[in-house]
């Protein structure tokens, strides 16, 4: 039995197992109610304030007072991108899109009071007829509120994102 | 049976039996060969967009893209001209540069090491033909408003001038926002943007707001404020109401407006207090104040640089950010959208419009997406080839004719389809 998972990077904070295996269920979970479309309980996820949802756009790190981004959410409008995601007349998705991910190389390493988790996904979306695949990196930032592990902040670089894209029907 | 007819190699068929005033036929949307008929008599006869001088400021410096589905190379010659050629080689005919931006001091073909000055023309000895005739293929028109670059593969037809007249009123109220008159593109900084539907489509429309975004309508009434947003400044009138004095405005060679002008100038004073309260923005009012006086800054301010403007065929000048239509196939289309930075502004007045523009365009924000799925809808429904004929008649009976022979209608009137319509039919049959 391995105690320890090594992070990735060695000068930082080495999670223990119990703390590796609750974080990768949080990540796990997060992932699976985007996935499912479960908005409410997936925004629960979220801390109550002071917040960012951020995925660049051609840039991985494109520094958002200078570029555009895919989506670059406060606390407001992340709960707006919510009603429209459920609006029964937003028309992108009166016919959710199907979606899976797979989630694999994930890091752990903690900075002050956060946990810093990276890791790798593979998504596959399916709407009407047709089924593409997505590719990308995520950095979480998750701080304890009250003891439950809430998102601070939620990157996600995907791997495309400098090419032209379709509408992103699920959440990255 | 379907009424789609085979219009494959070679087209036998006339475009003028497809396009009327109030109806157009779905093949026009659908058929590969109209669509390649496109390619070749109309966009390689007309004025196109190719980029804003901006993005290629320095001698050398070039932008790879695609005009047309032909790859040319805009670049930046050490006189500040800028010439577009033709991205091939004469050689063996491979590309000379990757799609994107850069600097080089020549182009050079790194199949046999062929070299071409900034100008195109052949510099290294190649052991066949003559040098003259083997420099890269120059398009022959290139010529600037104001820094948009527009090209054309014809070397004849109406000046940019001719070609834009009218138009032009409406880009300068995009440059007239800018406190120095320049704004600046950065090539890098673009929403690339597919959906699995025809150009076309991608017109000017007033009509659809509440109905394809019906939701983004009812969550922006929910704030307080929505000066600069995609779909207007809501808190003082709905501009796409009928009842509002937004105008829908089709002219000459295919441009359209959607002109909220008249609606911005009649709420100037909110307008311009709105604006002072966003993030730069008492700065950029005093500054604006202080070049153009109080009446003149206030009505600029107040019509936000926001022409809502389509040039025909491939640009458009939205709310805060310039496009680019990129048509792939009949049912294919990219847009490309880079967002419009202000010269002389504090630099958290441009971040704000930054994230005004993410707000309603782009793959996940909360407009394109809805007019990516209608249009797709749109281009599987006209393969229903019964009944094949769309509707753009929309107001015939009440429109007027302004000076410029500009069609001018209420917001909703498909006289901006008209336009387009009149203009396809004028260059595909011509």
């Amino acid at each position: 039995m391995v105690s320890e998972i090594p992070s990735k990077n060695q000068n930082d904070y080495t999670p223990t197992s119990d703390e590796y295996h609750a974080i990768s269920r949080f990540i796990f979970n997060e992932a699976q109610l985007a996935d499912k479309g479960k908005y409410d309980a997936w925004l629960a996820l979220w801390g109550a304030e002071d917040i960012q949802y951020w995925v660049p756009c051609n840039v991985d790190d494109a520094d958002p007072a200078e570029s555009l981004a895919i989506i670059l959410d406060n606390r407001a409008h992340l709960e707006e991108r919510m009603v429209r995601m459920k609006h029964r007349r937003s028309h992108t998705f009166s016919q959710p899109a199907r979606a899976q991910r797979v989630i694999g190389n994930i890091c752990i390493s903690k900075e002050n009071d956060e946990w810093v988790v990276t890791s790798n996904f593979v998504l596959g979306s399916v709407i009407h007829d047709s089924q593409d695949v997505w590719f990308g990196e995520t950095e979480h930032r998750l701080t304890e509120e009250q003891g439950v592990l809430r998102i601070h902040t939620k990157k996600v670089n995907l791997l495309n994102n400098n090419q032209t894209l379709k509408s992103l029907l699920f959440l990255p | 049976m379907s009424a789609k007819m085979n219009l494959s190699n070679p087209p036998q068929f006339d475009p003028a039996r497809l396009v009327f005033k109030d109806r157009v036929h779905s093949s026009v949307f659908t058929d590969d060969g109209i669509f390649e008929l496109e390619m070749n008599r109309l966009f390689k006869r007309t004025w196109l967009f190719a980029l804003h001088d901006s993005e290629i400021p320095n001698p050398g410096d070039f932008k790879a893209f695609d005009l047309a589905k032909i790859p040319v190379i805009a670049v930046r010659n050490k006189d500040q001209s800028i010439s577009m050629l033709v991205n091939r080689c004469r050689h063996r005919g491979a590309t000379l540069c990757e799609k994107g931006v850069g600097n080089a001091r020549n182009l050079t073909c790194w199949y046999h090491g062929w070299v071409y000055d900034l100008d195109g023309s052949l510099i290294s000895d190649v052991g066949q033909g003559e040098k003259e005739d083997l420099g890269l293929t120059r398009l022959p028109r290139v010529d600037n408003y104001r820094g948009f670059v527009f090209t054309s593969f014809s070397a004849e037809g109406e000046t940019l001038v001719e070609y834009l007249n009218e138009a032009r009123e409406f880009i300068d109220v995009l440059l007239d926002y800018s406190p120095t008159g320049r704004i600046r593109i950065n090539p890098k900084v673009v929403h690339k943007y597919k959906f699995r539907g025809n150009w076309k489509q991608l017109g000017m429309d007033g009509y659809h707001v509440h109905y394809v975004h019906a939701s983004v309508v009812d969550i922006f009434s929910g704030r307080k404020n929505t000066t600069g947003s995609a779909v207007g400044a809501l808190q003082i009138e709905d501009p796409w109401s009928d009842e509002s004095s937004s105008r829908a405005r089709g002219f000459p060679f295919g441009h359209a407006a959607l002109d909220l002008r008249q609606q911005r100038l009649d709420n100037a004073d909110s307008l311009v207090a709105a604006v002072e309260k966003g993030a730069g923005g008492q700065e950029f009012v005093d500054n604006m104040i202080e070049i153009h006086g109080k009446e003149r800054a206030k009505e600029i301010i107040a019509l936000h640089g926001d022409p809502h403007l389509g040039v025909f065929p491939n640009l458009q000048l939205i709310h805060d950010h310039l496009r680019v239509m990129v048509p792939i196939s009949a049912s294919e289309t990219e847009i490309h959208m880079y967002p419009i930075f202000l010269e002389g502004v504090p630099a958290e007045f441009n971040t704000a419009r930054l994230r005004n523009h993410e707000d309603f365009y782009g793959p996940a924000s909360f407009g394109s997406p809805d007019d990516a799925a209608i249009f797709e809808r749109v281009q599987e429904g006209l393969l229903a080839g019964v009944n094949p004929w769309m509707a753009v008649g929309r107001g015939m009976d009440r429109d007027w004719v302004e000076t410029g022979n500009i069609q001018v209608g209420p917001i909703s009137d498909e006289v901006t389809q008209r336009a387009q319509f009149a203009e396809w039919r004028r260059l595909m049959t011509d």
